[in-house]
């Protein structure tokens, strides 16, 4: 279960960046919360990471904020985080992950009804929590488990950063050497 | 036989990037033999197979097991030795009081079939488990960058985890290409043989391999 404060912080500062409409704050908790997932191994905070990266690829799109839907869900969207938010500060941790998973539904909902999106919004927020999570320590399974995304997809993604940088540990010849003698 | 343990992250590799033929090849032009723990069997086949933008993936895994070019390697032994090394390498770092669970159950089991069966060499193209076995130091390093001040080390648990990996030869995807190259797996593309070898490292790498530019660089000099 999420640590309460954490969680309550950033619900939070999840429906002060919705209702503000502010993008970098939103990017910014989406790897935030990411973080906080894995220092505190709570899938809740992957729930707040995804909902925030996902809400502000919305509100970049002004096709979607001018579209008939739009009003509906964004009311949806902030009376769920509210109710979430009373019931972490409740200390009902377990009642506002449910809510929030509820929120990722909807979220994936009007990504599908609305979005021109070549990958699924809440897709794609999976993969950026989970690439917070892999670039904080965590192996490339522990980050896909913790978040739900593809192993495959993922890999793919950190394949074209450039994270590998920081890790090199033998060089090629020496590890190539190994090879040799195994493939001999 | 040496007996090469294949963790997901390789195989995902090999496979998307149109190179898992190399392991036919090394399969019968070396003394090696592909092994892999149930978890990665479920994480590459039974999974993906009922999702459909994965499911082709599967199947040609699948077929690369059915083919006999990896065996499954199931014992009694390797659920207790893969709860002792997370519970070893998932205790190594703590932040704020809390330790971080680095590795998943499909790595530690690539560790536990390793000594299991006695392997080689360990396959595997993510980052965390190779700095573990590797270099902990150099991991540690980066992780107190991202958790400046809030980071204790664990020092038996990483000793215990030193002591379980103790020995682990580690390749990865670029390496197995590389040793195919060099028994000729890329002559049936004739006069672009080299081009075809650095072209797949490149696409290996972009398809997750963990491989630095200078590692690129010192490939560069490598011809086929």
């Amino acid at each position: 279960m999420a640590q309460e404060p954490v969680f309550s912080k950033r619900l939070s500062e999840l429906l002060q960046g919705f209702k503000e409409r502010n993008l970098v704050a939103l990017k910014q908790l989406g790897g935030d919360a990411a973080e906080d997932a894995f220092a505190s191994d709570a899938p809740c905070l992957v729930e707040v990471s995804i909902a925030a990266y996902s809400l502000a690829k919305f509100l970049e799109k002004p096709y979607i904020l001018a579209s008939a839907e739009w009003k509906d869900f964004e009311q949806t969207a902030s009376e769920i985080i509210s109710a979430a938010l009373k019931d972490a500060q409740a200390g009902k941790a377990g009642e506002a992950c449910r809510r929030m998973h509820s929120l990722i539904q909807e979220i994936e909902a009007l990504s599908k009804r609305l979005g021109r999106f070549t990958t699924g919004v809440v897709d794609k927020a999976r993969i950026k929590a989970a690439t917070q999570i892999y670039a904080h320590g965590a192996s490339l399974g522990k980050a896909a488990e913790l978040t739900g995304a593809s192993k495959q997809e993922l890999s793919h993604y950190i394949g074209v950063t450039r994270l590998s940088e920081k890790y090199q540990t033998f060089g090629v010849q020496k590890r190539l050497s190994v090879a040799r003698e195994i493939f001999k | 036989m040496n007996g090469v343990v294949c963790d997901s992250s390789a195989l995902i590799s090999l496979s998307d990037t149109c190179n898992i033929e190399c392991l036919y090849f090394l399969q019968h032009n070396s003394s090696a033999s592909f092994l892999i723990p149930p978890s990665v069997h479920r994480e590459i086949i039974t999974a993906p197979l009922h999702i459909p933008r994965f499911e082709f993936s599967a199947v040609r895994l699948k077929k690369v097991l059915d083919d006999g070019v990896f065996t499954e390697v199931t014992s009694p032994q390797i659920e207790q030795k893969t709860r002792e090394i997370m519970d070893a390498a998932n205790n190594c770092i703590q932040v704020d009081g809390k330790s971080l669970s680095l590795l998943h159950d499909g790595e530690a089991q690539c560790l536990a079939v390793y000594e299991v069966a006695g392997a080689s060499a360990l396959a595997i193209d993510e980052k965390t488990t190779r700095l573990l076995i590797e270099d902990p130091q150099k991991l540690l390093r980066a992780l107190k960058e991202e958790y400046a001040g809030k980071l204790v080390v664990n020092e038996p648990a990483l000793q215990r985890f030193a002591d379980k990996t103790k020995g682990i030869r580690i390749i990865r995807s670029a390496e197995i290409v590389a040793a195919a190259a060099e028994k000729g797996f890329f002559k049936q593309y004739r006069g672009l043989e080299n081009q075809a070898f650095h072209a797949a490292l490149q696409a290996l790498r972009r398809a997750g391999c963990s491989m630095t530019e200078n590692e690129l660089k010192e490939y560069a000099q490598f011809k086929v």
